[in-house]
């Protein structure tokens, strides 16, 4: 009988720890969100992230604090003291910027990011963040793009305040002597610059890096007398080529992340994310109306070809 | 009356037999391994002079891909078709085709490795690293695109290579592999080496950013094999043209075009690595799904 008991009270011991553990693990948690304003890419993942985490048992577990500051780093940093402030478990960040200004405002702060370029972020990491990464392949873009048309001079609009553009625009420097192209800096800071920037300028095709204010300029400005290439999508200013990260994708994996959080996992015990997911899309009616064509073997590369 | 009944009938069989002569021709399949339209230009020539020299239409026409290549060889009723290393060995024992030339690259090799790669700014360096990631092969019915990686991995203790990936595709050709990682769209790539040092030798920073993380052993390259039911003189007229074309001067001119220095003599024999092959992949010919 008595050891009967004894059994009895280890088996409730037993139930209760594992009850608490349980429990414990699917507190209910708040995260602060920090969603760059009138960004589409941005916002396109965020409509995936929404429609993913509804998917999830994990879903009511949540609640969602959202910051939508305009990308420049003064109000990104704002966003960031606010949630902060505001004590949320987590911060989930989209873009460079974004993540880059919460890392600096707070590095223990548990962080968790997406669509971050990843050689902008190497020297910010910090052991409580982690998240999903890309690295666009700039050479493939240049290619591409010399594949259309004889290129002697491409146009990089970036934004020097946001370091994943800085990045890129270094990149495209680099890459471009190789296909004896000259480069001529078009730096934006605020969408409406881009109008003023290339007015002037004489070059035979435009990047657009992944700066979100060269995102959102890119519809500013419609009718290009050039082929654009784009290294975020963005379907209504129809670049000739967008090679990007999937936001399909960028928001599973984001989604993968937070539920491994939800469960329980600190951000260090979860590898970030960088495996590939580029899309390639080309925009063949832009082309036409550019008296371009776009080398069949070339179409037959594309994730997506649009009108 | 019987001798003019037999004349006429002589004269009927014998128009008859020059006018079937006249539109016989001969169709080669060719096994769609590179960018189809680089790959007609390469070929082209090579038609017009085995036309020329046969006498007879020859036309080469590509199989639209890999897994439909022994349905299309009978659909088709092709004569003959530049197989790749595992294509050959398939129509060999399902056709009963026969290996009769291949031709020898401008580096003197007749034979082709596999590669499985990385850009060098993945964080790929090993088989360790590939775990969870997404790979691009070109299709199941390539030795150097698939099979190869295939055994690579069993050999090193992965037993369903397949499920160690996030995620898998299949490019239909070795330079859409090659394009895929280059672009970011899969992480790891396999395919055959030549068609990368190819492109890399035109495009220098392609160099720079790939990186060869395994090779196969050495694999017969595309080789010609024909129907066992092309009669044996013509095999041996078309054999012979092929093998003497580096001693013509517009045979000469043809190779160049087609990036040869010339053919040399294929056989069953040259194929008994690409058996052990399958065995370390462990895929049974007979019963490999390979569509």
């Amino acid at each position: 009988m008595r050891q009967f008991k004894l059994r009895l009270l280890i088996l409730i011991l037993a139930f209760f720890i594992f009850f608490i553990k349980e429990s414990y693990a699917i507190e209910k948690k708040t995260i602060g969100v920090i969603l760059p304003s009138n960004v589409p890419y941005y916002e396109e993942i965020h409509t995936h992230f929404l429609k993913k985490m509804e998917a999830t048992i994990l879903s009511g577990q949540i609640d969602f604090l959202i910051q939508k500051p305009f990308p420049d780093p003064i109000a990104l940093s704002n966003a960031a003291r606010k949630l902060i402030a505001h004590n949320v478990d987590i911060i989930f960040c989209y873009g460079t910027e974004a993540t880059i200004a919460t890392l600096n405002e707070r590095p223990d702060q548990p962080v968790i990011y997406v669509a971050v370029y990843t050689p902008a972020l190497e020297r910010y990491r910090t052991k409580n963040s982690t998240g999903v990464e890309f690295k666009t392949p700039i050479s493939s873009i240049t290619r591409y793009l010399n594949s259309m048309k004889e290129i002697k001079v491409i146009g990089v609009v970036y934004n020097p305040l946001e370091s994943d553009s800085l990045y890129q625009l270094n990149e495209i420097m680099k890459c471009c002597p190789y296909y004896k192209i000259n480069v001529v800096k078009l730096g934006i800071k605020k969408p409406s610059d881009i109008k003023q920037v290339i007015r002037d300028v004489s070059a035979d095709a435009l990047i657009f890096t992944t700066s979100s204010i060269a995102n959102i300029a890119l519809l500013d400005f419609r009718e290009y007398w050039v082929p654009v290439a784009s290294l975020l999508p963005r379907r209504e200013a129809k670049p000739v080529i967008s090679l990007y990260p999937s936001p399909r994708k960028q928001a599973e994996k984001a989604v993968a992340i937070i539920q491994a959080i939800l469960k329980g996992k600190k951000p260090y015990e979860i590898v970030r994310d960088s495996s590939a997911d580029m899309e390639l899309v080309f925009a063949i009616g832009e082309a036409q109306r550019l008296n371009l064509r776009i080398p069949a073997d070339l179409l037959t590369e594309a994730t997506e070809v649009i009108h | 009356m019987r001798l003019l009944v037999l004349i006429i009938s002589a004269l009927i069989l014998c128009f008859s037999t020059i006018s079937f002569a006249a539109e016989r021709e001969i169709l080669i399949g060719l096994i769609p391994e590179e960018n189809i339209f680089r790959q007609m230009d390469r070929y082209k020539p090579l038609s017009e002079y085995l036309t020329f020299k046969l006498g007879m239409k020859t036309r080469f026409t590509i199989l639209s891909r890999y897994g439909d290549i022994i349905d299309r060889f009978v659909m088709r009723n092709l004569d003959g078709a530049f197989f790749g290393a595992f294509t050959s060995v398939l129509a060999m024992e399902k056709l009963g085709v026969e290996p009769v030339v291949r031709p020898m690259d401008l580096d003197g090799t007749s034979s082709a490795e596999g590669y499985i790669f990385v850009r060098r700014d993945s964080n790929i360096k090993d088989i360790k690293d590939m775990k969870g990631k997404t790979i691009a092969f070109v299709d199941r019915a390539t030795a150097t695109g698939y099979i190869f990686a295939l055994a690579y991995f069993k050999e090193h203790g992965i037993k369903n290579p397949l499920n160690y990936f996030k995620e898998y595709y299949f490019t239909g050709s070795h330079d859409s592999a090659l394009l895929s990682v280059l672009d970011g769209r899969a992480d790891i790539g396999v395919a055959k080496n030549k068609i990368i040092k190819e492109r890399i030798k035109k495009d220098p920073v392609m160099q720079q950013e790939i990186l060869i993380i395994a090779r196969s052993i050495a694999l017969p390259d595309v080789t010609l094999c024909l129907s066992k039911k092309i009669d044996k003189g013509l095999k041996e007229r078309i054999r012979d043209i092929l093998l003497k074309m580096d001693k013509d001067p517009e045979g000469r001119k043809v190779l160049e075009r087609f990036g040869a220095l010339r053919f040399i003599a294929a056989s069953k024999e040259d194929f008994s690595i690409v058996y052990n092959l399958l065995k370390k992949a462990d895929i049974e010919i007979k019963t490999y799904k390979y569509r």
